[in-house]
């Protein structure tokens, strides 16, 4: 009798507390924003992160740190996030791998990235553009695939991990083309890029940032790009849709995510103030140069592309056999 | 002249190779792979396997060997211990002054003579300065004191 | 003459008082952050970060280098005085600097290790400015089948690095290598030996292994036996640290070695400040007349690594800027540094911003210079450190060291295995097993089982790469030659000692 009062009375305080905390939503932020980066300093997303967090801060009134809890492919900062009071100061930046891809790739995630979260706003997405050494006589994708056939298994790519997109995307390009192409694996994309450069290995789908700055440096060029419409950077490499490979665009997005137990008015709230820092001037100039490209949206319309997201990944892993992680 | 065998000696080798057919071991539940493409257990049973021949020639040269009993206190070893442990779990709770005071005062524990002011004194003024510096300072995400 | 005008202009851009003044202040973060264990400079660099967004991105960068440097200069401190390692390279330091200042001449070997640094930082500096697109290109050329070689050299020559048996010493690689394999599968994407804990995905962390392995077990060791070093005022004496006549002419040449074993270590993506100083040190021990007085307070084992880990520092710049290919975590975020301003680094940078690539090179200089100009003096003050009574030292040390673990991931985990490698660090102390090789074998050897499977998978499984690639078959060669080497002079000994009792 008594385990059952003190029950309902927990779950009375519960109630208050919740209710306490979605009507202030109009003090809200009471105290720091906080990032969670699931990455080490240094890389696209995070300084991203920071340059937006920069640009916030005095909209919110309040400091925003980007905090980096790197590890386990984005799995320990997502559990960490969850973990936090669901009030909107801890914030988790999302990306195509921990948000969608991981959910095939592993054979279990801790967490579920749809019902676990809500995301707030997308920030920004690139692409990949599937790279070879001027002097490797490769011209075009036709190239490539000719070449591929004649020495089946000679020709190698370079992807930064085992079930990354540069790694996955890869797998899907030999199947779709026909062709038998190594994959090889490293830790990180400067090593890809080293041994890509040095002529250990001979294709890569390197992601759009890298790529333009290869491709500038006069070694490097693009066979493909893996998205419907040509980049306007890029105006010289045809999309893989032009070279007869019909539905091949892949993104790599970033997006901003809280808790879903995150009452809705703070949701809307921080989506607002995130949609109106990553549009801003100096923000948008700054991630154009990093070669991505900014891209806000509504709470609804980043649900939408999650779900799409998350599907075409599964899709991927299936045309592919991959064989999910532990 | 002959030695006894020396036990610590023999004790530490034999605890090598316990840990080399460990390692092998749960190397081998990985795929080994094939000659000239190693799977991802390959590795790891080699270096097992030469962990634990490794720690029987240590075993086989010291036996005899004339080292003395090493020395091993318990007591700063436990203070020690109990200091990071309490560390670990009073500064993830309530902050880093907490946690600071409590990794003070435990490891302290570790020298005679016991210094009660002293270790208080530098407990308070550590927890203070750890405070300014690593999370005002550096920004660490951890909070100062938390309830 | 063309270089002596591009130098010129260099010094024009960096002795700004802007650039002066940025300069001044990444070089002083740098050091304070060296100091402490655990934040390195990635942490210091990535929140700096945002600051310089607003500043001409020559002084951005010029800042941001004067931390990365400054941060080695600081990185000896601790480990001479304490036996903290700082990071990983400074755990070399730790060998003979520790042992030093347990002879009541730490002044000595601050002093030394602040002027090695300067001199192998130059050294660097020459090369950059002189070869970097020729060096560049070279580092290009080394491939998996390379660098696997490199590794098993440098396994090979670090493997006794440390007093004691060598036997003992060998095991600790093999266990080092063991404790290494522990993370996610980087060719398979399998992970191993992670008992289902999700941060050992990742790997068990380099600085909570040196720190545990050297500063706990060093404190565990201390505690209660009253071993603590005794200052007097004479190790403080300016006089003491100066280094005798003697002592110079012990020093100058690994001074030398190890600024060029740095430069290469520090040029090539694939390698960086840890190795350079392990190999610097391996070199000299294995070149030395006696090598017995390493680990028990040679000069030269300060020295040398210490020039080499800043050589290799100010060289990680070329491939970096000529490339567009950071060497490690550091270098990354100085090119999303540059990329942020718009600047691409590659091929094309010195070409398309010579006064950036010179300021910045003329910069360095002028950091070296102040990194200097600050130790010096504030070598009494460290040395002074050991004076405080050790039961109000070593609570101390501890906190510096659970709150630096706790900032390099942000979590508690990380503290609980400097613990347990404090514990284990204190085992092996106390059974005469050698600590330095165990940490050698923990960073060469997973990059070697790396390296060695992606050469087979691109080689198609065929073996003989490695000798008919000839920086390989170089590489290979020394390494027999460096097995070969002690073996003989151990015979030697062990039959002298048969033939005598």
């Amino acid at each position: 009798m008594q385990k059952h009062l003190s029950m309902m009375l927990a779950g009375l305080l519960a109630i208050v507390l919740q209710a306490g905390s979605t009507a202030s939503a109009q003090d809200f932020p009471s105290k720091p924003i906080r990032i969670v980066a699931p990455f080490a300093p240094g890389g696209s997303p995070d300084v991203i992160a920071r340059i937006v967090a920069e640009e916030m801060k005095d909209d919110v009134g309040q400091p925003v740190v980007v905090e980096n809890r790197p590890g386990a492919g984005g799995n320990l900062a997502a559990e960490y996030v969850l973990r936090q009071e669901p009030d909107g100061h801890t914030l988790f930046l999302g990306t195509t791998g921990n948000m969608a891809a991981n959910k095939s790739i592993f054979k279990s995630l801790p967490f579920d990235p749809e019902t676990d979260f809500t995301p707030l706003t997308l920030a920004y997405a690139s692409t990949n553009v599937l790279l070879v050494r001027k002097d490797s006589g490769m011209k075009s994708i036709q190239d490539l695939i000719e070449r591929a056939k004649q020495k089946p298994g000679s020709i190698t790519f370079g992807s930064p991990g085992v079930g990354t997109a540069g790694h996955l995307i890869g797998e899907v390009f030999g199947k779709r083309a026909g062709i038998e192409i190594k994959h090889v694996a490293y830790k990180g994309q400067a090593q890809v890029i080293a041994d890509l450069r040095g002529g250990h290995i001979d294709i890569s789908f390197e992601a759009i940032a890298t790529a333009i700055q290869a491709i500038k440096s006069g070694d490097m060029i693009g066979l493909a790009i893996a998205t419907k419409e040509r980049n306007p950077k890029l105006p010289d490499v045809p999309t893989f849709q032009e070279s007869g490979f019909d539905n091949f665009a892949f993104q790599a997005w970033a997006l901003m995510a809280a808790s879903s137990k995150t009452p809705p008015a703070i949701a809307q709230r921080l989506n607002a103030a995130l949609v109106k820092a990553i549009n801003s001037k100096p923000v948008r100039e700054k991630i154009d140069s990093l070669g991505v490209q900014v891209g806000t949206s509504s709470i609804e319309e980043a649900r939408a592309l999650l779900k799409a997201e998350v599907a075409l990944w599964r899709e991927v892993v299936k045309t592919t056999g991959f064989k999910p992680l532990d | 002249m002959r030695h006894a065998i020396n036990r610590w000696e023999v004790l530490a080798a034999a605890a090598l190779t316990l840990f080399g057919i460990f390692v092998a071991w749960v190397g081998s539940g990985y795929e080994l792979g094939v000659s000239g493409r190693p799977g991802p257990g390959f590795f790891p049973v080699c270096v097992g396997l030469a962990t634990a021949i490794l720690g029987g020639v240590i075993a086989w040269l010291f036996f005899r060997a004339e080292t003395p009993k090493p020395d091993l206190p318990l007591r700063p070893f436990l203070a020690v211990t109990a200091g990071f442990v309490a560390f670990a779990l009073i500064t993830e709770r309530f902050g880093l002054i907490p946690g600071t005071i409590g990794l003070v005062v435990l490891s302290s524990l570790g020298e005679s003579p016991l210094r009660p002011v002293a270790t208080a004194a530098l407990a308070i003024v550590l927890a203070v300065g750890a405070a300014l510096v690593f999370v005002v300072g550096l920004k660490i995400p951890t909070p100062i004191l938390r309830w | 003459m063309d270089l002596l005008a591009n130098l010129a202009s260099g010094f024009q851009i960096a002795l700004r008082p802007d650039a002066l003044l940025f300069c001044f202040v990444g070089v002083s973060i740098g050091t304070l952050v060296g100091l402490l264990p655990g934040i390195g400079p990635i942490a210091a660099i990535s929140m700096a970060l945002p600051l310089t967004f607003y500043f001409d991105p020559t002084v951005a960068l010029i800042m941001l280098a004067g931390i990365f440097y400054g941060a080695q200069y600081g990185g000896s401190i601790a480990s001479v005085l304490l036996n903290i390692p700082g990071d990983a390279p400074a755990a070399v330091t730790c060998l003979d600097g520790y042992p030093l200042t347990k002879q009541g001449r730490a002044g000595l070997a601050l002093f030394v290790s602040a002027i090695s640094s300067f001199l192998g930082g130059s050294f660097a500096i020459l090369v950059l400015m002189g070869l970097a697109p020729t060096v560049a290109a070279i580092a290009l050329k080394f491939g998996p089948v390379e660098y696997f070689s490199i590794m098993l050299l440098g396994l090979i020559a670090g493997s006794t690095l440390s007093v004691g048996s060598p036997v003992k010493g060998l095991a600790m690689v093999t266990v080092g290598i063991a404790i290494g394999l522990s993370g996610v599968d980087v060719d398979s994407g399998r992970a191993r030996f992670t008992f289902d804990l999700a941060l050992l995905r990742d790997g068990v962390n380099l600085v909570a292994l040196a720190t545990g392995l050297f500063g706990v077990a060093e404190i565990l060791n201390n505690i209660g036996k009253n071993a603590a070093v005794t200052l007097t005022a004479k190790s403080v004496s300016l006089r003491s640290m100066i280094p005798s006549y003697a002592e110079m002419r012990l020093v100058w040449l690994p001074t030398l070695r190890g600024a060029v074993i740095g430069s290469i270590a520090g040029s090539l993506p694939g390698t960086g400040p840890t190795i350079a100083s392990f190999m610097a040190y391996a070199t000299e021990k294995r070149t030395a007349k006696d090598p017995s007085r390493f680990g028990r307070g040679a000069i030269e084992g300060v020295a040398a690594p210490e020039s080499a880990n800043n050589a290799a520092v100010q060289a990680g710049f070329i491939p970096t800027l000529s490339l567009g290919i950071p060497g490690d975590g550091v270098m990354a975020v100085i090119m999303g540094a540059l990329m942020i301003h718009g600047i691409a680094p590659g091929p094309q940078f010195i070409a398309e911003n010579p006064g950036m690539f010179w300021g910045l090179v003329a910069s360095f200089w002028i950091g070296n210079v102040m990194l200097l100009i600050l130790n010096i003096p504030l070598i009494g003050v460290w040395v002074r450190i050991l004076a405080v009574p050790y039961y109000l030292l070593y609570p101390s040390m501890l906190l510096f060291i659970c709150v630096g673990v706790y900032s390099i991931n942000n979590n508690m985990f990380d503290v609980y295995f400097v613990l347990l490698f404090g514990v284990l660090g204190y085992f092996m102390l106390a059974f005469g097993y050698p600590a330095a090789p165990l940490l050698l074998g923990f960073i060469l050897g997973p990059l070697m089982e790396e390296y060695l499977r992606r050469a087979l998978l691109i080689s198609g499984g065929d073996f003989t790469v490695f000798v008919l690639h000839p920086i390989s078959a170089t590489a290979l060669l020394a390494g027999v030659a460096v097995l070969l080497i002690p073996l003989r002079g151990y015979l030697r000994a062990r039959w002298l000692e048969h033939g005598t009792s």
